[in-house]
């Protein structure tokens, strides 16, 4: 445990000095301010209504940031040999991949604090009024959600040995599972309806294409809209059916988001520790 | 006691051998200098030994614990400068020192280690980003001391130091070494390792050709001295074996090398070779170690011959009460 710390803490030490990731973070700050201040511009600005637009915009953007901030988390340190140094040590490889998603998950986490910290700023001077009861569970959402992306890069991090690889494999994930599931014009979901139902002649149901979307970090982190807003008030969200299996109910949807978070990681270990290095 | 055991120590990739079957020990207090050329192997075996890579067939203790069960507690007893050492840019070399007590942990004066290994004080709370390949090597060289090791694996430790940086290894070396630290130190420079080495292996396409303290290699080489012979042709089947004295032979175009145990032979030789062939030019060269490991490391085709012949050197020191006085022979 303490070397996990041990890992964490100068792996967070190492990447709060990149220039290059503050770059990417302030990416985020700055959308969130934009629409907050955009929202905030209109004759009668609502925080509830702002965020609910901020709320895609953060399905979309924040695995990128996540994934910017974590991909080279243990490639970039096979790529550099800097993994010589740390596994010269008596560093367990579990610790190494538990610290790096520590260390990077503080980080995420970190700039998603100064975002609405600049969001909650301009919410307090143009806003009339600071809802707590729709921000908190949406920092919280957000914040599992960092988890979702941030475990699945660690561990791609962890089964590539190179840059490049690494990179291919986190950008393929945030296409396959967010770019393809958010819009639904050219969704993954839609492919599957497409090849089961006009190909294959299969009848397989609303229910499975929706757990198919619900499955994906992206597609659970929309579903957990629910918590937050109410159909009736937002029409772009369908109504929540009452009669629909636990499968696709927004609790179900934290589950997946907790399972992308570990599920990915302790694959991700149990390949670093058979890898060999050099 | 024995510090590191390599028992039949093998790795290879598909068809590649990298390391053949290595046998090796290096006792308690030693400094074994593992020589070859690049490629032969060294940083293999010290990446198996570290754990970084999964042995293919043998097996191998470090101070009694096994490379691949107990690696981690292993790591805690040795002291490493891995090959092509490379620090994180953005952290500092008191970080670096501290970065790897904390991980073994063991208390750790960073500023007396960095100070120790000759890293200026003015570099020690600048990132290791822009350190000099030499600088990196001291920090390296830093972080291996953190906790005071029993075992020392240095994998090239001079790769981009200077003189004076050398000068430093050795003598760091030999502080350790006197304060009963066992040094295993890799090197495809021989004078490096001759300076400061109790014993020498030396490693060749994964094998260990050659091993014994300086003055053992030493011997063994003043008795075998290279000749080499440039012909017009040389006849099929032209065969030495049976003359006194040669310990080695092989043909490359039209070039006859042997290894002349006796240098009384050498004249024997050419004749032999006379009375066949149309000789060019006879290179009789000096006898030393350089020109045993510059044979070994351009891979020459005699090495093998080599190989056995060494063994058969020893047999003669015996004879002679293992002591360094020259044999008649050698000296005709």
């Amino acid at each position: 445990m303490s070397q996990t710390l041990t890992v964490a803490r100068n792996d967070f030490r190492d990447v709060r000095r990149s220039k290059l990731l503050w770059g990417v973070m302030g990416i985020y700050v700055a959308f969130t301010a934009l629409i907050l201040y955009a929202e905030g511009t209109a004759s009668e600005p609502d925080l509830a209504t702002a965020l609910f637009g901020q709320f895609f915009m953060t399905t979309l953007l924040l695995p990128l940031v996540a994934i910017a901030g974590s991909y080279l988390a243990i490639a970039g340190e096979r790529e550099s040999n800097t993994v010589a140094f740390l596994l010269s040590q008596p560093t367990s490889r579990a610790a190494v991949v538990a610290g790096k998603f520590l260390s990077r998950s503080l980080l995420i986490v970190g700039s998603l604090l100064v975002a609405f910290v600049v969001g909650g700023i301009i919410a307090v001077v143009m806003y009339p009024s600071l809802e707590l009861g729709v921000v908190g569970p949406f920092v919280v959402l957000s914040i599992v959600f960092v988890g979702a992306y941030v475990g699945p890069s660690v561990a791609i991090s962890a089964m590539t040995d190179t840059r490049s690889r690494a990179i291919a494999g986190a950008a393929g994930f945030y296409v396959l599972t967010d770019v393809l599931i958010v819009f639904e014009s050219f969704s993954l979901v839609n492919a599957l309806r497409f090849l089961f139902a006009e190909t294959l002649g299969l009848e397989l149901g609303q229910h499975f294409y929706d757990f198919v979307f619900n499955l994906t970090p992206a597609g659970s982190h929309l579903n957990t809209m629910y918590f937050i807003f109410d159909p009736s008030t937002y029409q772009q969200l369908p109504a929540l059916d009452a009669t629909q299996p636990f499968y696709l109910k927004p609790w179900f949807s934290v589950v997946i988001l907790l399972a992308w978070t570990v599920v990915p990681l302790a694959i991700g270990y149990w390949r670093f520790r058979g890898a060999e290095l050099g | 006691m024995t510090a590191i055991e390599i028992d039949g120590l093998g790795k290879e990739y598909g068809d590649l051998t990298a390391l053949d079957g290595l046998d090796l020990s290096v006792e308690t207090g030693e400094v074994y200098g593992f020589l070859g050329p690049n490629g032969a192997g060294k940083s293999t075996t010290i990446n198996l030994l570290l754990g970084f890579l999964d042995p293919s067939s043998g097996s191998a203790t470090v101070l009694g614990h096994d490379i691949e069960r107990e690696s981690r507690a292993l790591r805690r007893r040795i002291g490493v400068l891995p090959e092509a050492f490379s620090p994180y840019e953005r952290l500092t070399a008191r970080e670096h020192v501290k970065y790897a007590a904390d991980l073994k942990d063991v208390a750790v004066d960073p500023d007396a280690l960095l100070d120790r290994v000759g890293l200026t004080e003015d570099a020690w709370d600048r990132s290791a980003g822009g350190f000099s390949t030499g600088m990196e090597q001291r920090l390296a060289l830093a972080c291996a001391l953190v906790g005071d090791p029993e075992v020392l694996i240095l994998d090239e430790p001079s790769s981009g130091l200077d003189p004076r940086g050398m000068a430093k290894l050795r003598e760091l070396i030999r502080e350790e070494a006197a304060d009963g630290t066992t040094v295993f130190f890799s090197s495809h420079i021989l004078s490096e390792v001759e300076a400061v080495c109790d014993r020498i292996g030396i490693l060749v396409d994964g094998d260990l050709v050659a091993e014994g303290t300086i003055d053992e290699l030493r011997d063994g080489t003043e008795t075998h001295s290279p000749l080499d012979v440039r012909v017009d042709a040389v006849p099929e089947g032209f065969d030495l074996s049976d003359l006194d004295g040669v310990a080695a032979m092989s043909v490359e175009d039209s070039t006859l090398s042997a290894l002349v145990t006796d240098a009384g032979a050498k004249i024997e030789v050419i004749r032999r070779v006379d009375q066949v062939a149309e000789i060019r030019d006879v290179i009789s060269e000096p006898a030393s170690l350089e020109a045993l490991f510059d044979r070994y490391a351009n891979g020459d085709s005699a090495t093998e011959g080599m190989g056995d012949a060494d063994g058969s050197s020893d047999d003669a020191d015996g004879s002679t009460d293992g002591t360094n006085t020259e044999s008649p022979e050698v000296t005709a």
